[in-house]
């Protein structure tokens, strides 16, 4: 019966939003540095996430890599929720080209976490938990796209991403010992696929002179479907009665929304040495759907009156509108370079401040969140033509990123809720380097 | 691909691979869960008695309606005295409950402390019944229920219990909302006054004291109703409501929000109509209508009559209830329920024990 009760609870569950950490924390060291404020200016591998337009703009093969290491200390109360860290490594290949003397250029970009391939977690939805930040470091992020720039001052470009899903069935099926449930004999059987879904990406870049881009960029929306289905099949012992027992249970949940986005974005140049980046993002969180999972779940066993108290069928969970609001992001970025005849020296800062699209929590539900300030700094080292097999160009970007999460008080309308009011706040600190090559 | 791109390109993938890193255990595995003392609440088994209720007084006496009361202020001791009615006629009995050895919990000093018998008052009936005990200052009050009335007694300092020879609250036959009698009081004592609640008619009520010794009615309506029925009863299952027949046994205390409100929060029993009986919560801000929780705190067993202790961290609910869930018949346990529900309580692991008992 405690098998039974966890599948039953199981069934109850909700996985957080755990959006696609590339937008949080940034794809690549430059990026970041300036607080991805990159639709106008990318170029590399960064740019199948930012802007693929940006391809376009690449002179040579590039192979890029990297790392980064996001560490969070999320409160609830002053306690660490002890929130997962983000981890990964983020890279990708740029090979440009001319068809029919128009440039074009492929990209692809890679996002690949280091702790797993894919994760799922799922709570109940009147559990606190950092909506935005939970779990959502184990997300595999694979994007393909093509650009194109059929006159001078104008680039396009778009592409697929696609993200992985899971879905799985498992059974158990055997004797369970209600008395005793260590002695139980039961077979366990899983299965699981990792799919993906598909997620269009475009762009568009205008080149207004030497000095100043304009960039536009859409991402679609995405959510990674969960299913798991289960059967449990088998017999049941108590005090020497054994009885049938069938289970069988039914969860369908959504996992690492990304929300639709669209970016208009600026680069200026108004020094030979001096960059900077404006990005203007519409973030559409009012499609967010809730995770909660829908399930269905039902139990028979007979021959146990007087014995067993049979619990009745799960209630249906009562799956609230979370109501999140759209927001608008803006991300600025500066970058100044020191040039020497052998290297090039930048210095990279950027800001960015995420309003939460989480409204007060005042009802059943508890999705954490707070307004996000980020600062950040880099470096960036141009190498060109590092040694004789290598006429291109070696690449070295570090950054280093903050963000503060000013506390955010949560007062519940109903003074019996079992979870209560409470202060939510919080940091982040996010180290990554990026090298690369171009040939 | 040329040999010197391949070269680069296994540079990078060596790079790349020095900054992997295992992967670490799953974090934010414990939920975070501020107003969890409130409930809802998990039995304390009997591990040996598999389906049995966690009872801690004895199946063959049917004890009911207990109310308890920390022994001592040492938020890290969880002996309690408890008060159950039992009996015909109905008499308050009144025993300690103590981790014992190997984390037994022990039944000792069980005496009488409450009866018609002995100290008859004219208003009582032969029952006296649905105990609540208030430790107020250095004064330990007992309220009672015996005929249409409640009434309060004071501890002595040999330990028992002196009767008031008047009433604190009787029915009033022009309420519009009571029946013929008032009982299962409960009492909150603080700076603003007395504060009761008690059932009638199948509904809750309120009454306020300056002395706590005689209580006038807080206006002229229950605090608390059966819920509205949902539709047609069927069969009792998880869509019926737990409260649509009757609600009482209120248990009150005092609370504090998270932006400093005070909360007084009520702990009642309710009945469906199928006759199951369950603990719900009900809470208010001051001058508020009382609220109910989402869901009743405690479910099994056919939990009535709520008794709660706040230890620490933790809530104990001390209730009556049946002593098998699997059997209507077995009614009389006297059951434990500890929250956070993901907590433990290991000095004290629920063991019926008959020793003692009168």
């Amino acid at each position: 019966m405690p098998r039974v009760r966890a599948l039953v609870a199981a069934s109850l569950l909700v996985a957080p939003a755990a959006a696609n950490p590339l937008g949080t924390y940034g794809f690549g060291s430059r990026e970041a540095a300036m607080g991805a404020a990159m639709t106008a200016d990318t170029t590399g591998a960064s740019a199948t996430f930012y802007n693929p337009a940006g391809l376009a703009m690449a002179q040579r093969l590039t192979l890029e890599i990297g790392h980064f290491n996001v560490n969070q200390r999320l409160l609830i109360d002053g306690r660490d929720t002890r929130t997962d860290p983000v981890k990964g490594l983020n890279g990708g290949v740029v090979a440009p080209g001319e068809l029919f003397k128009i440039p074009f250029a492929f990209g692809l970009g890679v996002h690949l976490p280091d702790d797993r391939l894919s994760r799922v977690r799922t709570m109940r939805q009147d559990i606190p938990r950092w909506e935005l930040y939970d779990n959502r470091a184990q997300l595999l992020f694979i994007g393909a796209m093509l650009a194109v720039r059929p006159v001078r001052w104008l680039s396009l470009g778009g592409g697929i991403a696609f993200l992985s899903s899971t879905r799985g069935d498992f059974a158990i099926s055997g004797r369970a010992q209600l008395d005793s449930t260590y002695d139980s004999q039961l077979r366990h059987e899983v299965d699981a696929d990792l799919t993906t879904v598909r997620v269009p990406y475009f762009g568009a870049r205008v080149e207004l002179g030497e000095r100043l881009s304009l960039g536009l960029s859409y991402r679609g929306e995405s959510k990674l479907d969960l299913k798991l289905d289960a059967d449990i099949k088998g017999e049941a012992e108590k005090l020497g009665i054994v009885a049938p027992v069938r289970y069988t249970l039914g969860s369908h949940s959504f996992d690492a929304f990304q929300p639709r986005q669209l970016t208009l974005g600026a680069s200026a140049r108004p020094h030979p040495r001096l960059r900077a980046n404006l990005d203007l993002t519409y973030v559409q969180w009012s499609s967010y759907e809730s995770a909660t999972s829908r399930s269905t779940s039902h139990l028979e066993i007979s021959g146990v009156d007087g014995v067993l108290a049979v619990p009745p069928d799960t209630k249906p969970t009562v799956v609230k509108d979370p109501e999140f609001r759209d927001r608008l992001v803006p991300r600025v970025g500066v970058e100044g370079w020191l040039v020497d005849a052998r290297v090039r020296v930048a210095a990279r800062a950027g800001y960015v401040f995420e309003r939460s699209p989480v409204p007060p929590q005042t009802g059943t539900t508890n999705f954490v969140d707070a307004d996000r300030h980020t600062l950040s700094l880099g470096a960036g080292l141009r190498v060109p033509k590092p040694s004789d097999v290598l006429d291109g160009e070696l690449r070295l970007d570090v950054h280093a990123a903050w963000s503060f999460l000013p506390e955010r008080r949560t007062v519940k309308d109903n003074p019996a809720d079992f979870v209560g009011g409470y202060r939510a706040s919080g940091r982040q600190t996010n180290l990554g380097l990026t090298l690369g090559v171009l040939f | 691909m040329s040999a010197r791109h391949a070269a680069w390109l296994g540079l990078l993938l060596l790079a790349a691979g020095a900054c992997g890193t295992a992967a670490p255990p799953a974090g934010n595995d414990d939920s975070i869960n501020p107003n969890a003392r409130l409930g809802p609440f998990r039995p304390l088994r009997k591990p040996s008695e598999g389906t049995s209720a966690p009872q801690i007084a004895p199946a063959s006496r049917k004890w009911d309606h207990p109310a308890a009361l920390p022994l001592h202020e040492d938020p890290t001791d969880l002996a309690l005295e408890l008060f159950v009615d039992s009996g015909t006629p109905r008499v308050i009995t009144r025993f300690e409950l103590a981790a014992g050895p190997a984390r037994r919990a022990s039944i000792t000093d069980a005496m009488v402390a409450l009866s018609h018998a002995a100290d008859p008052l004219g208003w009582e009936s032969t029952d006296v019944a649905h105990p609540f005990v208030l430790r107020a200052g250095a004064e330990t009050r007992l309220y009672y229920a015996s005929g249409a009335c409640i009434g309060v007694a004071v501890r002595g300092g040999d330990g028992a219990f002196v009767k008031r020879p008047e009433p604190a609250l009787c029915a009033d036959g022009a309420s519009s909302w009571e029946g013929p009698l008032v009982t299962a009081p409960a009492v909150l004592a603080d700076g603003a006054g007395w504060t009761m609640f008690y059932e009638s008619g199948g509904a809750i009520g309120e009454a306020a004291s300056a002395d706590g010794f005689v209580f006038s009615r807080s206006g002229g309506a229950p605090v608390l109703t059966p819920r509205p029925p949902a539709g047609p009863l069927t069969d009792g299952g998880v869509d019926e409501p737990f409260d649509d027949a009757r609600v009482g046994d209120p248990h009150a205390q005092r609370g504090v929000s998270s932006d400093g409100r005070s909360i007084v929060h009520v702990y009642y029993t309710g009945e469906n109509r199928a006759g199951a009986t369950a603990i719900g919560l009900a809470s208010r801000f001051d001058g508020g209508p009382l609220t109910r929780s989402t869901a009743p705190v405690f479910t099994r067993y056919d939990a009535r009559g709520p008794s709660i202790v706040q230890k620490g961290a933790l809530t104990l609910l001390i209730t009556g209830g049946r002593t098998n869930e699997a059997q209507a018949t077995t009614a009389g346990g006297v059951l434990v329920g500890l929250a956070p529900a993901t907590s433990s309580l290991p000095s004290l692991v629920a063991e019926g024990d008959d020793a003692g008992a009168p």
